[in-house]
Parts: structure tokens; C-alpha cells; sequence
């Protein structure tokens, strides 16, 4: 291995780190009962690819390609995110603002940009501190990263089933659950 | 849209069998349903305001 084996536990502290913004959109779900719209499906998506980047790293070492991974779906994520902002910048008089209810003064979906931002961020932070593995490398993850890496494939699978359970298995309704 | 995730959790799947160029393709696949999905909900002509 050519990294710190300490990297290695930032990148999945980072996992376990997205993977509770997740946990905190299901919350909103299930325990304030806020159906999540489809654009924040996506935005949850967008998430999950930024989670298989720094799960490759975990199960194949630092490489450039999966920085280009996780900034890649960190943009596509917070293309949707952005979007989500833009559809409600301009409130209509006598309409609520926004979508959902808001933490700390701002709603999940322009936390959600700024998550992306941070993620974006926080690679190029990764991108100055790593070194490349060689080609073919297969990492014995740590108990740690093991854990990280089946919660987050588990949070998968709970999406998928809440998905499912949601919209059925077509598209989703545009706001929340369909008649 | 929970086949996009299942897509997403397949991808997973590949990572932990040790299967990176499958993994990077399920994600690539993964990645161009979900912007799908978005270009489908923005221009369905429907409300919007979601």
C-alpha cells in the first residue's frame, strides 16, 4: 500500500459521514412523515454514487479515476440539487416557500448542494494528500471499512425498498405518493 | 424509480465481489438512468413545482 492506512479511515469516516445525511433524509421521511419528492429521490442517488467512489477506494485503493467518480456524481447530484433550489427561489404570495420543512433556515435540498459542494471540496483535498495504487491492487479492508461499506450497501437496499413501497416500480408521482 | 436504486445497490454489489470495471459500468449505467429520470420529470409538462 502506498497510502497511510489513516486515509484509508477518513475515507470511510466519509462514508459513514454521507451515509447519515441519508439516515436524517429518512427520518424526515418515516418520522415526520414528509414523502420525499422525486427530485429528492435523485438527489439521494446522486449521494449513493458519491458513496461507490469512496467505496472503490476502500475496496481497491486511492486512484485518480475514483476522485473523477466521486466529483463526477457529486455534479450530477448537485445539478438536481440546484435545480430543486431554482424551482423555488422566487415564492409565489400567498403559497408556502419551499419544499418540505427547513433545518436551520434552510431546506434539505439546498443542504443537499451543499453537501455536494463540500464532497467536491473535500476530494480535492483528498486528490493533493493521496498516491495512486498500482493497477490490479485488491485492498484487505479493515473491520471499519467493512462495516462502512455493508451500511451503506444496506442504506441502498432500504432506499430501493422505500422507493419501491413509495412509487411503485415506474416513476414516481410529482408530489410524493401517487393516487 | 426504485429500479435506479436496485441499479445503484447492484454497483455496490460488484465493489464488494471485487469487481471494479463491472462496478464503474454499473455506475455509469446507474448515472445515466438517474439524469433519465430527471430530463423525464422536467419536461413531462406536469407541475413542476416539486
Amino acid at each position: 500500500m502506498r497510502n497511510s492506512p489513516l486515509l484509508y479511515t477518513a475515507n470511510s469516516a466519509c462514508m459513514l459521514g454521507l451515509s447519515l445525511v441519508l439516515v436524517g433524509a429518512f427520518y424526515f421521511q418515516y418520522g415526520l412523515g414528509e414523502t420525499p419528492c422525486p427530485l429528492c429521490l435523485l438527489q439521494r442517488m446522486g449521494m449513493l454514487g458519491v458513496l461507490v467512489g469512496l467505496a472503490l477506494n476502500t475496496a481497491f485503493g486511492f486512484r485518480r479515476e475514483h476522485a473523477a467518480v466521486i466529483i463526477g456524481a457529486a455534479l450530477v447530484g448537485g445539478s438536481f440539487s440546484v435545480r430543486q433550489i431554482l424551482l423555488h427561489i422566487a415564492p409565489v404570495e400567498g403559497e408556502p416557500t419551499g419544499y418540505g420543512s427547513a433545518v436551520l433556515g434552510m431546506h434539505l435540498y439546498t443542504w443537499a448542494a451543499i453537501v455536494f459542494l463540500t464532497t467536491i471540496a473535500g476530494t480535492a483535498v483528498f486528490l493533493c494528500l493521496i498516491r495512486d495504487e498500482p493497477a490490479g491492487t485488491v485492498r484487505r479492508p479493515t473491520l471499519f471499512d467493512r462495516g462502512a461499506l455493508l451500511f451503506v450497501t444496506i442504506l441502498c437496499l432500504s432506499n430501493a425498498l422505500a422507493t419501491f413501497v413509495e412509487c411503485g416500480a415506474g416513476a414516481c408521482c410529482e408530489n410524493g405518493t401517487c393516487p | 424509480m426504485a429500479f435506479l436504486f436496485l441499479s445503484y445497490l447492484a454497483t455496490f454489489a460488484c465493489v464488494i465481489r471485487g469487481r471494479r470495471t463491472a462496478a464503474l459500468a454499473g455506475l455509469a449505467l446507474s448515472t445515466a438512468l438517474s439524469v433519465a429520470m430527471f430530463l423525464h420529470h422536467t419536461t413531462s409538462g406536469l407541475e413542476l413545482n416539486f
